[in-house]
């Protein structure tokens, strides 16, 4: 599904050259649910954009789906984004104007899917992560967990080949912190291929395995073999 | 993603900043505005100003001397027997008359009053096809081959001099002649015609007889047709030449060559003042980029939203270029039906028909379209070219 191979990025700032990425090398199986972990300045972030096709590397190799898209043009890289990737951001990243329709219309509108289509599948989405109440507000009028969640359907409603989440409950209370990744258990029961940036390891523990970076490469690739909690239900709220 | 949708999302962007976007579009409605005034009042006003003129003066020309000329220039250069002789000769010249006009004083027993003298032969009154008596009649071709002292007077100026008296077989006086009043007439004026004296017409052979050394100052005529002007001028000119024994000594004008001057002069003119009221135009469109890039630089990150869902550089571009070019056509809109509404008003008080220029409303919205598209493109190409990752990340 995604195999990366050999990946290397620096950033050039004035004379000094900052390596990021030193040569990172991924394998993800279709219907995976990884999490990839490290402290800040480690390279997560850069890989994430990599993966996200929002940014090019400077060697290696990117095949996500059975495509190179590591020499693609800005053009065919908005493609691939719009049609093999969901995103998932911190902070929601939601259009402020626009309802919750909308915005999971949206994607299918850069990908040129008819209105009533649109409609219809924005609205199956929106129901899917349970917010078919929700679907006329604005999101200053939902609440963060909502939000979330609008973002999510977003992300799904163009059935992508991975979805990647950025410490997608970084901006949440810690019961919808504990929603959105039951959503995401869900999403990985359904066979959806999730890449999950955190650094918090209880959020990681969520995933069926945990890739940590330093410096610029990968240092551990491990399956999770004993979850804090196996199931969401176990969770015990704190309110 | 398709133009409806494009436009669609541009629409909402205006709308979400409504005050804002209606302060840009202030900048180009009152650029279209001026220009909108300026070209409509120009070409109305040129219109009615040909119509007039064409109404008087249909195949008419006039004849002058040279005053350029090298040649010696004489009082007998033209003489009222050249227009007798013209009128009979030439198939192409329906009349032609000479023509001496002053300004005089003539006094009634009411009044003195400054009076616009023509001096001409009978033909004259034929010539002028809106003149018709009003009371008493025309001099004759007796009257003015008997150099008969005798008037003519505009109907307004005799009721000036006389009151309420008739004025027919009374008699006005000029310096130290007098003259018998045999009639007088109604004209329609030429509307654009400035000078507010009254008009009277005599013979010219007994105005001649008045001068020292008598001269025709001028030869009007009227071809039988419009392609008779032509020819006419030509013939009157080869024949005063060579009766008068002078090579470069006539000048013939038609009355549409002073038409067609007149509308090179104004439609300068009008030109002129459009591209002074167009710099008010590109100030507005100064302001639409000005706000363009306000709005890309707070719309940064979704901008950076739309990228990473898919949105291509070209859709981004579109979306703001729409925005651009919707808000100056707004404008554009608006500044069309105020300056026509201006350009109407300032017509109604100037008393030109009413006025309606198409081409400038064309142009109007051309240009706004251009401004859109010309002073929207360097914010929408900074949009476009936002690093998606940067964008996200923008607070």
């Amino acid at each position: 599904m995604l195999h990366v191979e050999g990946l290397t990025k620096a950033y050039k700032t004035g004379d000094t050259v900052l390596p990021i990425l030193k040569g990172v090398s991924l394998l993800v199986e279709q219907g995976e649910f990884v999490a990839i972990m490290g402290p800040s300045g480690s390279g997560k972030s850069t890989f994430m954009n990599m993966l996200g096709c929002l940014d090019r590397p400077d060697s290696g190799s990117y095949m996500l789906d059975g495509i190179e898209v590591s020499s693609l043009k800005d053009t065919e890289l908005a493609v691939v984004r719009n049609q093999k990737i969901g995103f998932v951001f911190q902070s929601f990243n939601l259009l402020a104007r626009s309802t919750s329709l909308h915005n999971v219309e949206l994607p299918m509108m850069y990908a040129n899917v008819s209105r009533s289509e649109r409609r219809k599948r924005a609205t199956e989405a929106l129901k899917r992560v349970g917010l078919a109440e929700r679907m006329d507000h604005k999101p200053t009028q939902l609440s963060g967990g909502q939000k979330q969640r609008v973002a999510i359907a977003r992300a799904l409603v163009n059935k992508p080949a991975i979805l990647l989440a950025d410490e997608p409950t970084g901006n949440l209370d810690s019961r919808s912190g504990v929603e959105i990744m039951a959503m995401f258990q869900e999403l990985h029961a359904q066979g959806v291929t999730i890449i999950l940036v955190t650094h918090e390891l209880d959020i990681a523990q969520h995933a069926e395995r945990i890739v940590t970076f330093k410096d610029g490469v990968i240092i551990r690739d491990e399956k999770v073999t004993e979850r804090i909690f196996s199931k969401p239900s176990d969770e015990v709220i704190v309110t | 993603m398709n133009f409806m949708e494009s436009f669609n999302t541009a629409v909402e962007g205006i709308w979400a900043n409504k005050m804002r976007s209606i302060l840009t579009m202030l900048g180009i409605i009152i650029g279209i505005t001026s220009v909108i005034v300026v070209t409509a009042l120009g070409e109305g006003g040129q219109k009615a100003i040909n119509e007039e003129m064409e109404k008087f003066g249909q195949n008419t020309f006039s004849v002058f001397i040279n005053w350029e000329t090298k040649e010696e220039i004489a009082s007998e250069d033209m003489t009222v027997e050249d227009t007798e002789v013209l009128g009979r000769i030439s198939p192409a010249i329906e009349y032609i008359v000479p023509s001496n006009s002053s300004t005089i004083d003539l006094k009634g027993p009411k009044k003195e009053e400054r009076v616009n003298l023509t001096a001409s032969t009978a033909d004259y009154f034929s010539m002028q096809s809106t003149l018709k008596v009003a009371k008493g009649r025309l001099f004759n071709e007796v009257d003015d081959k008997e150099q008969r002292a005798v008037i003519v007077l505009e109907e307004a100026l005799a009721q000036k001099l006389f009151g309420q008296m008739s004025p027919i077989g009374q008699r006005v006086r000029w310096g130290n002649q007098s003259l018998v009043v045999i009639g007088t007439y109604t004209e329609e004026k030429f509307k654009f015609d400035m000078a507010t004296s009254y008009g009277a017409i005599i013979p010219i052979r007994y105005e001649m007889s008045l001068q020292e050394e008598p001269s025709v100052q001028m030869i009007m005529g009227k071809a039988i047709d419009k392609a008779s002007v032509d020819p006419a001028m030509q013939q009157v000119k080869q024949y005063l030449s060579r009766k008068h024994q002078k090579e470069d000594h006539y000048r013939v004008r038609s009355m549409q060559e002073s038409m067609d001057q007149f509308n090179q002069m104004t439609g300068t003119l009008t030109l002129i003042f459009s591209i002074i009221a167009g710099i008010s135009l590109v100030v507005g469109g100064v302001g639409v980029m000005n706000i363009m890039l306000v709005s890309v630089t707070e719309r940064t990150r979704e901008i950076g939203i739309r990228k990473a869902l898919g949105a291509r550089r070209r859709d981004i571009l579109i979306q703001f270029l729409i925005e651009s070019v919707i808000v100056c056509l707004i404008g554009g809109l608006i500044g069309v039906l105020f300056g026509l509404g201006i350009a109407s008003i300032i017509a109604y008080f100037a008393q030109l028909p009413p006025l309606m220029s198409w081409n400038s409303v064309f142009i109007a919205f051309g240009f706004s379209s251009a401004i859109g598209i010309f002073f929207g493109l360097y914010p929408a190409n900074k949009a476009a070219k936002l690093d998606p990752i940067e964008a996200l990340r923008y607070e």
